[in-house]
């Protein structure tokens, strides 16, 4: 089995405007979250969440994520709701669903299939 | 159906430092490769070993250079390998309680849940304080419990 390569990159960091003039910070990252790239992961979630306090973390093309990375994930979320949002996962890769599932933080992190589906539950919440 | 018997047992030194997790990675790798596993399969057993090697090279070296690591990986029978990690470390002590896997997630605890992974994924995780010195972590895994944890946890996003 190849393994995937050792580095994690941002593709993007977008805003996203929603109904009600809600604005969403999303990122999108790919590659591997473990130790060589923790640092990366954490600084990249931290820029993404200052622009917003609802930030979508785009996982579909993340191979790979460790303990560490899950734990800095949750940092994250504790962030944002701390600045009354919150942090959600969008279009995990197979792989990263896993992980996400076997950890528990899918269940405590709202984790959706699509940005429309995101955009959808926050038009039924207003 | 997975036959872990044909497979022959390996070994191999490692160091401690930077670039041990990424010797590991490419070790096991080359172990797992011959048993036909699931990708996801593979990509579990890699997270729980890797989870025991950074708590070797974290809580028991101190994140300290060359220190050694012996990888071996045995096959038991069809069903079941079993992968062990020897280090030259303190005795490890393990916490007595250890919250789920759910409760660290729901208090956002950055950290404590290599433990878990590697129990939720391994059939055992046994640790074993060595003669003269050090801790041996090993962990057994079976194509059955492998199989139902990539099921398990591939349930789709909402």
């Amino acid at each position: 089995m190849k393994q995937p390569e050792n580095t994690v990159h941002l593709i993007s960091i977008s805003r996203i405007r929603a109904k009600k003039g809600c604005e969403i910070s999303e990122i999108t990252l790919r590659g591997v979250v473990r130790e060589t790239t923790e640092e990366s992961f954490r600084s990249y979630l931290a820029q993404a969440g200052e622009r917003s306090p609802l930030l979508l973390v785009n996982f579909a093309e993340l191979d790979y994520i460790n303990s560490t990375g899950l734990g800095i994930l949750l940092e994250q979320s504790r962030s944002q709701e701390q600045r009354g949002g919150w942090l959600r996962i969008v279009s995990p890769s197979q792989t990263a669903a896993m992980i996400l599932n076997l950890s528990g933080v899918a269940d405590v992190l709202r984790v959706s299939e699509t940005v429309d589906t995101v955009l959808e539950d926050l038009s039924r919440a207003a | 159906m997975a036959r872990f018997r044909d497979s022959h047992h390996s070994s191999i030194r490692l160091l401690s430092g930077p670039q041990c997790l990424v010797g590991l990675r490419r070790h096991l790798t080359r172990f797992l490769d011959p048993l036909d596993l699931d990708s996801r399969a593979t990509t579990l057993v890699l997270l729980a070993v890797e989870e025991a090697a950074a708590n070797v090279l974290e809580h028991g070296y101190r994140l300290r250079a060359g220190r050694p690591i012996l990888l071996e990986f045995h096959p038991l029978d069809e069903e079941r390998f079993e992968i062990s990690l020897a280090d030259r470390a303190p005795r490890a002590v393990l916490p007595a309680n250890a919250a789920s896997l759910r409760d660290l997630a729901e208090e956002r605890s950055e950290r404590g849940r290599g433990l878990e992974l590697m129990r939720a994924v391994a059939d055992s995780v046994e640790h074993a304080p060595r003669e003269e010195s050090g801790n041996t972590w090993t962990l057994v895994f079976s194509a059955q419990r492998l199989d139902r944890c990539v099921e398990e946890n591939s349930r789709e996003a909402a």
